[in-house]
């Protein structure tokens, strides 16, 4: 009886964990050195990424670009089961070994640190949801609400910007549409399929389709995204619904990709949250991802992500790589006002860090596989951003990627205020690089005892007849230290909106509010 | 500490909070966020309820062959785990159970007794605990993953019924139901093993001990148990 119990046990153990149980595991091998001095940094980058370094001022290569060590990767394979992949970037390969080969590759003299990854599953950020809402209204404010007038009028349409786009699949993009205009142009510049190593990119679902259509798109005979002259570089690195750790190496692979083939910007609509990581690793050093995206910025691309869409989760904050601090992330507002739309992650990072930095329309008209819909998501928001932002690249094509990066906040409506929802808010083609005098449209009053501080809007900043939510108050109790310990948004309805009990909130604090276009302050004494 | 000026009092008084005239469309306090949490799935300790269903997996012994397939076995309960390490925790779990096994009637049947029913059925209602070692498999975040749990389990049986159904010779049905048997050991034990994928978990259990006691010479009913096993919250 007993032997039969063990039997059971070890038939049921062999079924149900196969990979866990197995000898092979998934390592990520970093190296020590590369002995690689120099290589034709000419022959190997595209002209336009050659274009991008000297723009920026960056070196035409530096250590990161050199190749990985051919003689480590043969070393490497031949004491392994498979190298699955390797990164010039992090200098390191991706590969399948046993324990006994782990232990072997972990003595060599070249390797740095042996990570073992084993297969996860993960969410996709950007979940996708049908909504009923007017569709014309929706599409007309996606880009109309950071300037598309004022860009088209200034013919900046995202020409001569090079824009790559990581996503799960870009299905019936390859005949619909919305990209006709990019087709017949000749703006696909190329394309590449990180998961099953082909050129094919066209399959795999139609998220990649609609976020592209938010970039360069056309839809009912309107734009639907800002850059629509703009060069494309699409590339798979997602799975899908089962998503293995090896999406994140995908990623850091068509990054190096990216940044090869010329790409100005990135736009990623994904994240990963719970099911790798907790909330208090999100800290932009934690993931591989996140570093991968860093090293991305640092040669010379802007990174455009979206936040993620666990606002309404225990998750709640931002995911990888969201995190990292030099990725632009985007937050989603509602089509009808300037406030967060719910699903819309919040930061800041674990290391407090302001996230997201910028916000975008939270709900989009897109293409789909076989049509267009309106769906829900910080995925689009992003794409919506990443064409303003090579709209505005192309009218200020010597800024750097984090001037730009800068640039984009300070574009943003609350700027310099802002909030863990909004970032600095919706960026507009009017206020890149354009310093508008800030209006006067209320006061902070303290009263005579010294105990309440009101917010008092003046009689002609003020409709009483106005919409929920069109006429809104945010303010923040900040700390010294600059890390925001609460916010609110109000729709004003009176003209005194706000009345704080000052005995409420520690000394040194500090009480930001933003109405209008004019951010005051004032210290909590 | 703070004292409290008489002006401050009455400003207290007349004005009890910040006050608010106007609809809040957002309210965040990041202080409540950015707190570690110490409960949940991978966190430090981690309670959540469970339900079983399961099968006998062995046909039991000569003279108490029991019915298969059929599930004989229901439970739920609620667990409790401590991680200590990222791949290694320990915990309890409470739980009732129900063993219902169907005795098959054929030549050599000694449980109870020799006799032969149309139906016989010896059901079993008990309170368990078990304690146990989770090892888990891979990187992950707050996530259950994959597991293999290794323990033991004690149980005491508070209430045994043997139901006995036969059909009569003039097409009656004669139902029967005993208690207060006095044949039954009172406590059991045994090994378990669980196998979890997150929320949905693959279990056996062996029972060690003898279901009756030693003098009244009873052959055992099945002493494996299989089935799943889901977490509930």
């Amino acid at each position: 009886m007993q032997h039969k119990f063990i039997i059971f046990l070890i038939a049921i153990t062999t079924l149900m964990h196969q990979k866990s149980f197995a000898q092979i595991q998934k390592c990520r091998v970093y190296f020590n050195h590369k002995s690689t001095k120099s290589f034709d940094a000419k022959s190997y980058f595209d002209a336009k990424a050659i274009e991008r370094r000297i723009r920026q001022e960056l070196p035409l290569y530096d250590w990161y670009d050199l190749p990985v060590d051919a003689e480590y990767l043969q070393a490497v394979e031949a004491n392994s089961q498979r190298l699955m992949m390797h990164s010039r970037w992090l200098n390191a390969a991706v590969i399948l070994a046993n324990p006994e080969q782990i232990e072997k590759i972990r003595a060599f003299s070249f390797v740095k640190e042996v990570e073992i990854s084993a297969p996860q599953t993960v969410s996709l950020a950007g979940t996708l949801d049908s909504t009923d809402a007017d569709v014309n209204e929706v599409l007309a404010s996606q880009i109309s609400r950071m300037g598309s007038a004022s860009m088209e009028a200034k013919q900046f349409n995202g020409k001569g910007i090079r824009v790559a786009i990581f996503d799960v699949g870009f299905s019936g993009a390859e005949n619909h549409d919305a990209f006709a205009h990019l087709r017949s142009k000749g703006r696909i510049i190329k394309t590449w399929d990180f998961v099953k190593n082909e050129e094919n990119v066209y399959k795999g679902g139609w998220h990649g389709t609609a976020v592209w259509s938010c970039i360069g798109g056309k839809i009912n005979n309107q734009w639907s995204g800002l850059a629509w002259d703009a060069e494309f570089l699409l590339a798979r690195t997602e799975m899908g619904n089962k998503e293995p750790f090896s999406e994140e190496e995908n990623w850091v692979a068509a990054a190096e990709w990216a940044d090869k083939n010329g790409a100005d910007i990135i736009n990623s609509s994904l994240g990963y949250t719970d099911t790798r990581y907790f909330p208090e690793q999100m800290n932009g050093k934690k993931s591989f991802i996140s570093r991968g995206a860093n090293m991305a910025a640092k040669k010379g691309m802007l990174i455009v992500n979206a936040a993620g869409n666990e606002g309404d989760s225990q998750w709640k904050i931002i995911g990888a790589p969201a995190d990292a601090d030099s990725v632009l992330s985007v937050g989603g507002v509602e089509p009808c006002c300037d406030y967060k739309i719910s699903f819309s992650s919040y930061g800041p990072t674990a290391d407090k860090r302001l996230k997201p930095n910028v916000a975008a329309q939270g709900r989009a008209l897109c293409a789909v596989a076989n049509g267009t819909n309106t769906v829900d998501g910080t995925s689009f928001a992003s794409p919506l951003m990443a064409g303003f932002a090579a709209c505005m690249w192309q009218a200020n094509r010597s800024l750097k990627n984090m001037e730009m990066f800068k640039a984009l906040e300070e574009s943003g409506h609350l700027y310099p205020y802002n909030d863990y929802a909004h970032g600095y808010g919706i960026p507009h083609a009017d206020r890149f690089k354009n310093k508008v005098a800030m209006p006067t449209h209320f006061a902070i009053e303290t009263d005579p005892s010294g105990l309440e501080f009101s917010v008092k809007i003046n009689e002609d900043a003020f409709d009483p007849a106005a919409e929920e939510g069109k006429q809104l108050l945010y303010y923040a109790i900040v700390r010294p230290s600059g890390l925001i310990e609460s916010y609110y948004v109000l729709h004003v309805a009176e003209r005194v909106p706000l009345r704080i009990n000052v005995n409420e909130y520690s000394k040194g604090n500090i009480l930001r509010v933003h109405y209008k276009g004019q951010t005051s302050e004032t210290e909590f004494k | 500490m703070k004292i409290i000026s008489f002006k401050n009092l009455l400003f207290l008084l007349l004005f009890p909070s910040s006050m608010v005239a106007q609809q809040v469309m957002l309210s965040e306090d990041v202080a409540i966020d950015s707190t570690i949490e110490k409960r949940g799935p991978n966190r430090k300790h981690y309670t959540h309820t469970f339900m079983s269903f399961g099968l006998a997996a062995d046909a039991g012994s000569a003279g108490a062959k029991v019915v298969q397939p059929r599930f004989d076995y229901f439970n739920f309960g609620i667990r409790y785990k401590r991680r200590l390490a990222e791949h290694f925790a320990v915990g309890f779990d409470l739980s009732y159970g129900l063993e219902d096994y169907r005795l098959k009637q054929e030549a050599g049947k000694k449980l109870p007794d020799s006799l032969l029913n149309s139906r016989e059925r010896m059901i079993f209602n008990n309170f368990t605990t078990g304690l146990y070692m989770r090892f888990n498999f891979g990187k992950r975040g707050n996530q259950l993953g994959k597991y293999l749990d290794l323990g033991g389990y004690g149980n005491i049986v508070f209430s045994h019924t043997h139901f006995l159904k036969n059909k009569l010779a003039d097409g009656s049905t004669v139902r029967a139901r005993i208690t207060g048997l006095n044949y039954y050991q009172l406590l059991n034990y045994g090994l378990s093993a669980r196998l979890g994928f997150k929320k949905f978990v693959l279990f056996g259990q062996y029972r060690v001990s003898n279901m009756f006691y030693g003098d009244k010479n009873l052959p055992e009913l099945p002493r494996i148990l299989a089935g799943v096993q889901f977490v509930l919250s």
